[in-house]
């Protein structure tokens, strides 16, 4: 008799130790899960900033664009009037000397 | 020489892979199945059992038989499996340490056979603690996956 509670002590104390063993294991498997999602989420916030950054810099080329084709036709018709300019300003010169 | 030390860390890096990896429920149910045509409740009967004056020895024989049923009854249900391995578990390391304690108490001298049955008790529990400890953990991980 005194063998069996001594047997049921023994146990019970395995037991104790191996839920207690268990429960250890089980806070360093969750608090290391926790660590890869902070860490996931750093990298997720990481990849949004880049997103939003690209997203804003091809807006910003479309207007750049826009701006470049509206200067190139500027140019081009300044240039038109210059070589008008030039042309008649030659045509007057030969005009006085005359 | 060489060559043999590194073919035999490889050889330990496998084991360990299959140990940590592998599954287990073929294992737990062959093993199982074999428990239940092994047990001494289903060859014997309660009186042979108290003639001998282990009369007791019977319902702990009676409760590793129902403990094995219902591990072959929910062996697809994990839950439910690893509340049935820990109960078994537990009833392996009472009669495990009832057993050491028996062989303490008793003024003998051990002989080759008493080391081996030692060995063998505590082989077997160890296999039920890494069985135990497989379907916690693949639970917990579960659970942690089902979290995220």
């Amino acid at each position: 008799m005194n063998d069996n509670i001594t047997t049921i002590i023994i146990t019970f104390i395995s037991v104790v130790f191996g839920a207690g063993g268990w429960k250890f294991y089980e806070m360093l498997i969750r608090n290391k899960r926790e660590r890869q999602k902070e860490e996931r989420s750093e990298k997720t916030i990481f990849r949004d900033d880049l997103m939003l950054r690209l997203d804003k810099l091809e807006n910003s080329k479309d207007d750049c664009m826009d701006s470049l084709m509206d200067i190139n036709k500027q140019v081009s018709s300044l240039q038109m009037k210059v070589e008008f300019l030039e042309k008649e300003n030659n045509t007057l010169k030969i005009k006085l000397q005359g | 020489m060489e060559k043999l030390q590194i073919d035999l860390m490889i050889y330990i890096k496998k084991i360990k892979n299959i140990l940590l990896y592998y599954d287990f429920q073929p294992l737990l149910f062959f093993w199982v199945l074999s428990d239940i045509f092994n047990n001494m409740v289903l060859w014997s009967n309660h009186q042979l059992w108290i003639d001998q004056g282990q009369g007791n020895t019977y319902f702990l024989y009676l409760a590793y038989l129902i403990l094995s049923i219902l591990m072959m009854v929910f062996i697809n249900n994990y839950k439910r499996l690893s509340v049935i391995v820990n109960l078994y578990l537990c009833l392996y390391l009472f009669s495990t340490i009832r057993y050491l304690l028996n062989i303490y108490t008793e003024d003998i001298v051990f002989s080759v056979g008493d080391y081996k049955n030692i060995f063998i008790t505590l082989w077997y529990s160890l296999m039920w603690v890494w069985i135990a400890f497989k379907i916690k953990n693949e639970n917990l991980h579960k659970e942690l996956r089902s979290e995220r």
